[in-house]
């Protein structure tokens, strides 16, 4: 019964009181751990199971022979050692759940019938249950006998395990035991088909009953790890499950290619399950980025222009700014589109907030010199008298400003101070200001008492004046906008004032508006403003 | 029309058989010269399904030699039970190195059968166990559960391991969901860090509420250390946390916490701040009992937000309530009673609709009420008819049973009349009976966004094939501004609108003229943001004229804001005339 093949030690932490073994074992280890980087095991009769730890080392010790613990290769074919569990039903209830699973499942390879129903009397009654362990017990005893299996679980609340199980070892047939013994378990049978035999899922799809057919592609879905992703994940859509990202990023790892084709294919998206749509587009860039970026490289320079080699250039660069920061820099220095340039100079100002604060400075003079409205993220359109315009609002551009605003304010808003020979601030400035304020208003305030060109002064107050507003501190909203030297600003901040004002508070708003200090035709042109 | 439907099936084969056959010879060409980590000297020649004529050279992806071959031992090994123990030598017998790149490249590619099951559980165990910040970093890369269960782990046992582990492997999302369990134990820690992450610019929008729960976490559990920090938080953080802050003071104590803030200017500000950040228990019954106590303004923020107070339980309280004496306005009271009243309905509709004839409501408002309260129970024809006795005016009874028999339309169902539309026929027919003034062309066209390429090639060619006489209703649903349509298929409609204008005369033809020219310059540069040589192909088909050239000029400057010269190569190869035109308007107004 014992199998020839000697034990594989197990990867145990060295411990000292084992430091001879171990260096006796290293020796015999030599010819096959090159690759390892593990520690060698603790002793030649530790080869227990997987997950065996010094301290429960003695019950699990297996027979075998540490000088034959490796893989052997004989004519280009590997042989992986024959272990065996030297574990007993009772040192197993002992074990602490953590060591639970590896040690059970060695044992239960060699598992009577009989092993695995007591230890299942024993396990049911655990609290707090581990549905791995579950799994586990199930498997191995629909492995040996599925019908006593299924018996021993009928009318519990572990009935499915057992009907799972079975599906594991023998497709056709659990399918038809179901059918003709419990068609309520059928589900249980088709999850466990799908789990377990997805090529025979697919090739017997118009035999399994349609009640158990969504069953069967949600255990077909369970793992992404597949032989054969292209096929699964093409049955899975056309089977109307969607589309697996899992099961993708397996095929772009083996396949790239083949990836490519099906994204193509696919229109750049492919329904999910849960509707609404998965940008395969998206997908396939990150991953092939991350995977195999010198396939992007030469997939990017041959895509025509558009969104998709967008994409795959920016997570080049995501991928330059990572290992070549000074080519990164300058890349975003010299580019020559507008709205790249703007993400890439964003995403290098970023990088360097901590640890070159000037060098992030220097990415945002560029960025406003570039786009002076790049922190709006606006798409425009015109025509003759009219326009439109939508965006993301620049996500980055503004995580940028609003880091440096942290870091020295004053120096950020003189980015977006009126030019030599403007009259009027950049068209950054509300954006900048507005950053600033919601970072630290008091030193924002400060900053505009400071202020003595009128046009900046009023920008400048109307982000205050916004700001007071919003905190319902209509009081001090209504000093600022009496502040306002431009006529026109003041006027039209006076009106919003007072109805917002009279709609938390008339009676406020009638009282400060009939002690204000304004003009006759002022007053009169508000009195509209206040509800009756 | 002569010119070629951007929706033909055509459209799609050409220019993609054209690029994967350039590609794939880019590719050959390149050779091995890079060949993979994996098997650098295997290749092989794979002819690929888009052409049978392009062939290329493959690099060789997917598990190494080495693994196949430990991968067919384990497969040869015999029995079910052999083959689960050959499993569990290979899982033991692996590298850590190699183990991870097992487990993250998938080479374990036998799924028939337990062993799959058996190797992911076991090697997951065994990298956890032997290199827990590796484990933890493919976790995370996974997005699976387990790393959630790690970050608890070590945010209790051993803190600052967590935090090193973020430095190695930056993710500011998943810290700052980290940080929120180490707050439980060690705040201070959590705070430092974070406090750190925002002065690096750390936040963003992308992050921002998970920064917001962390201040939650660190309020709920240790308020004293975000109390200290308060000061030196940046004031938009600042308020989050006195937000947070208030929502735990009113979990324990409602009516003093309430006093306080009533004694501030910003107190309304405050106590909204303290329910955005998760205060909501009871909260209706609590405001109930201290009306009397609140200013005017309070009064006016309550009836504005409404719904915040108002729950299907205590709504008839709301109902029965003596505004006035409560010094509410009428308009205030009407707010807050009409939502009042559809809370009512779905435990009482008969109280209701009694509620509501006491109302003086503006008659949409009372007919969008009405028509919520029937559609919610429409189905039940016993309830309907019972409530259908109880209307006294024709009108009532006419939005009633509008509402009864659409249950599509009901609110609170999230139904979708429109749904059964399966067939391109059955849309086309449904869009040839639009009527702007019932349905919505945003429902008919959100249909779409999961229709196969095939269906949408259909439905251009039966709309290329369609009479005259409903082709322009169903033209004009097709130009909803709703990405799920397909933009050939929406370029398609709206040439067929410019070329098939309706007499306008005097303004009307001035308004229609820049409808068509935003109708056309809005469709180039959102395809164009996409597939930029799709859209300046179409603007070439579309007849010459206003709506033509403002499409070209908004394509050409948007489309130089991402590939300048490709922009440039497009507009020089326009004819003179709206070349000219568009050089002119590009510079003044450059792209940027």
């Amino acid at each position: 019964m014992l199998d020839p093949v000697p034990i594989i030690p197990t990867i145990l932490p060295v411990k000292s009181i084992h430091l001879s073994l171990v260096l006796g074992a290293a020796g015999l280890l030599t010819g096959y751990a090159g690759h390892r980087l593990s520690p060698a095991p603790e002793g030649a009769e530790s080869a227990a199971g997987p997950a065996v730890s010094s301290r429960s080392l003695a019950p699990a010790a297996s027979s075998g022979q540490a000088s034959d613990s490796r893989q052997r290769a004989r004519g280009g074919k590997i042989e992986l050692p024959g272990i065996r569990s030297a574990d007993t039903l009772e040192s197993l209830k002992a074990l602490p759940p953590e060591e639970l699973y590896g040690r059970l499942a060695l044992w239960m390879v060699d598992a009577s019938e009989a092993d695995v129903a007591a230890f299942w009397e024993h396990y049911k009654t655990v609290g707090n249950r581990v549905n791995e362990i579950n799994d586990l017990i199930f498997i191995n005893w629909a492995r040996i006998d599925p019908q006593a299996a299924v018996t021993a679980a009928a009318g519990t609340p572990d009935e499915h395990y057992s009907w799972w199980a079975w599906a594991c070892h023998d497709p056709a047939g659990s399918l038809a035991a179901v059918m003709a013994q419990n068609p309520d378990r059928l589900n249980n049978v088709t999850w466990g088909l799908g789990e377990f035999h997805p090529d025979w899922v697919r090739e017997h799809w118009d035999e399994i009953p349609e009640g158990g057919q969504q069953n069967a592609l949600q255990g077909m879905a369970k793992w992404d790890d597949v032989g054969n992703p292209l096929e699964i994940l093409t049955f899975l859509k056309d089977k109307g499950f969607g589309f697996h990202p899992g099961i993708f990023k397996v095929l772009i790892a083996k396949d790239p290619w083949a990836a490519y084709e099906w994204m193509q294919e696919s229109g750049g998206k492919v329904s999910t399950r849960y509707g609404g749509s998965q940008d395969t587009l998206g997908s396939f860039v990150d991953l092939v980025a991350e995977q195999h970026p010198e396939m992007l490289e030469k997939l990017a320079a041959q895509t025509p222009s558009g969104e998709l080699k967008r994409k795959m250039e920016a997570a080049l660069f995501a991928s330059l700014l990572k290992n070549d920061p000074e080519a990164a820099r300058q890349q975003a220095l010299e580019n020559e589109a507008p709205k790249i340039a703007e993400q890439q100079l964003s995403a290098v100002g970023i990088s360097l907030i901590s640890s070159d604060p000037d060098g992030a400075f220097a990415m945002a003079e560029r960025l406003f010199a570039l786009s002076p409205d790049a922190l709006e993220g606006i798409t425009r359109v015109t025509y003759e008298n009219g326009g439109s315009g939508w965006g993301d609002g620049a996500p980055e551009a503004n995580r940028l400003i609003g880091a440096l605003i942290a870091k020295d304010p004053a120096r950020v808003m003189e980015l977006v101070m009126p030019a030599d020979g403007q009259d009027r601030p950049a068209p950054g400035f509300s954006h900048v200001a507005g950053h600033w304020s919601n970072h630290d208003f008091e030193g924002y305030v400060n900053w505009v008492n400071e202020q003595e060109d009128p046009a900046v002064h009023t920008r400048a107050a109307n982000i205050v004046i916004g700001k007071l507003m919003n905190e319902q501190n209509f009081a001090d909203a209504a000093e600022w906008t009496m502040s306002i030297g431009e006529e026109n600003y003041r006027e039209s901040h006076l009106a919003n004032l007072v109805q917002q004002w009279s709609r938390s508070d008339r009676e406020a708003a009638a009282a400060w508006l009939e002690n204000a200090d304004l003009s006759e035709k002022e007053a009169n042109y508000l009195q509209e403003y206040l509800p009756k | 029309m002569s010119t070629p439907s951007p929706t033909s099936p055509g459209r799609f084969v050409v220019p993609a058989f054209i690029f994967l056959a350039t590609a794939f010879a880019g590719w050959k060409l390149e050779g091995d010269g890079s060949a993979p980590a994996a098997d650098k000297t295997v290749a092989a020649e794979i002819t690929t399904k888009a052409s049978s004529r392009a062939t290329r050279t493959q690099r060789v992806y997917g598990p190494s030699a080495r693994a196949k071959q430990q991968m067919r031992a384990v497969l040869e090994a015999g029995s079910t039970q052999d083959r689960m123990r050959a499993t569990i030598s290979l899982v033991n017998s692996l590298s850590l190195d190699d183990l991870a790149r097992w487990m993250d490249e998938r080479w374990f590619e036998n799924r028939n059968g337990f062993e799959l099951t058996l190797f992911n559980k076991l090697s997951k165990e065994r990298w956890q166990k032997e290199d827990p910040e590796g484990y933890l970093a493919w976790t995370i890369r996974e997005n699976t559960q387990s790393s959630q269960e790690v970050f608890s782990r070590w945010a209790e046992e051993d803190p600052q391991r967590l935090l090193d582990f973020f430095k190695e492997t930056p993710d500011t999302q998943k810290e700052l969901q980290a940080l929120g369990q180490i707050a439980k134990n060690d705040p201070a820690l959590a705070l430092a860090r974070f406090r750190e992450i925002i002065s690096n610019g750390g936040l963003d929008p992308n992050n921002a509420y998970m920064g917001q729960q962390f201040l939650r976490e660190l309020a709920a559990t240790s308020p004293a250390t975000l109390e200290a920090a308060m000061d030196d938080l940046p004031d938009n953080l600042r308020a989050q946390a006195e937000g947070a802050l208030i929502a735990e003071r009113l979990k324990t104590d409602f009516d003093g916490e309430l006093r306080k803030l009533l004694d501030r200017p910003d107190g309304w500000k405050l106590f909204e701040a303290g329910l955005n950040n998760g205060y909501s228990a009871d909260l209706g019954d609590k405001i109930l009992a201290q009306l009397d106590d609140l200013p005017a303004s309070w009064k006016a923020s309550l009836s504005r937000n409404y719904y915040r107070f108002i729950s299907d339980t205590n709504a008839a309280t709301w109902l029965a309530l003596d505004f006035e004496g409560h010094g509410f306005t009428d308009q205030q009271a009407n707010q807050v009673k009409s939502y009042a009243i559809q809370r009512l309905s779905s435990r009482d509709p008969a109280a209701a609709l009694g509620a509501l004839d006491g109302l003086e409501l503006e008659d949409a408002n009372r007919q969008n009420i009405l028509q919520n309260i029937f559609a919610r129970h429409a189905g039940d024809e016993a309830k309907t008819a019972e409530l259908m006795a109880m209307l006294g005016s024709e009108a009532d009874r006419e939005t009633a049973l509008k509402a009864s028999e659409s249950r599509g339309d009901d609110p609170f169902s999230g139904g979708n009349s429109a749904e059964k539309i399966e067939t391109p026929e059955q849309w086309i027919e449904k869009a040839s009976a639009f009527d702007p003034k019932t349905g919505s062309s945003y429902q008919m066209t959100y249909l779409l966004r999961e229709w196969t390429r095939e269906q949408i090639a259909e439905l251009g060619t039966q709309f290329q094939s369609m009479p005259e006489d409903n082709k322009r209703a169903v033209a004009t649903v097709l130009t909803t501004d709703n990405d799920a349509i397909d933009p050939g298929l929406k370029a398609d409609a709206i040439r067929y609108i410019i070329e098939n204008p309706e007499p306008q005369e005097g303004q009307d033809e001035q308004q229609a003229s820049r409808n068509a020219a935003s109708l056309t310059s809005q469709h180039a540069v959102k395809w164009g943001i996409k597939d930029p040589v799709a859209a300046s192909e179409w603007t070439s088909t579309l007849p010459a004229g206003d709506a033509r050239l403002w499409a070209q000029k908004n394509l050409a400057r948007n489309w130089a804001g991402y590939d300048p010269a490709a922009a440039k190569q497009w507009v020089n190869s326009l004819p003179a005339t709206d070349r000219e035109a568009v050089d002119q308007f590009m510079k003044g107004d450059p792209p940027r």
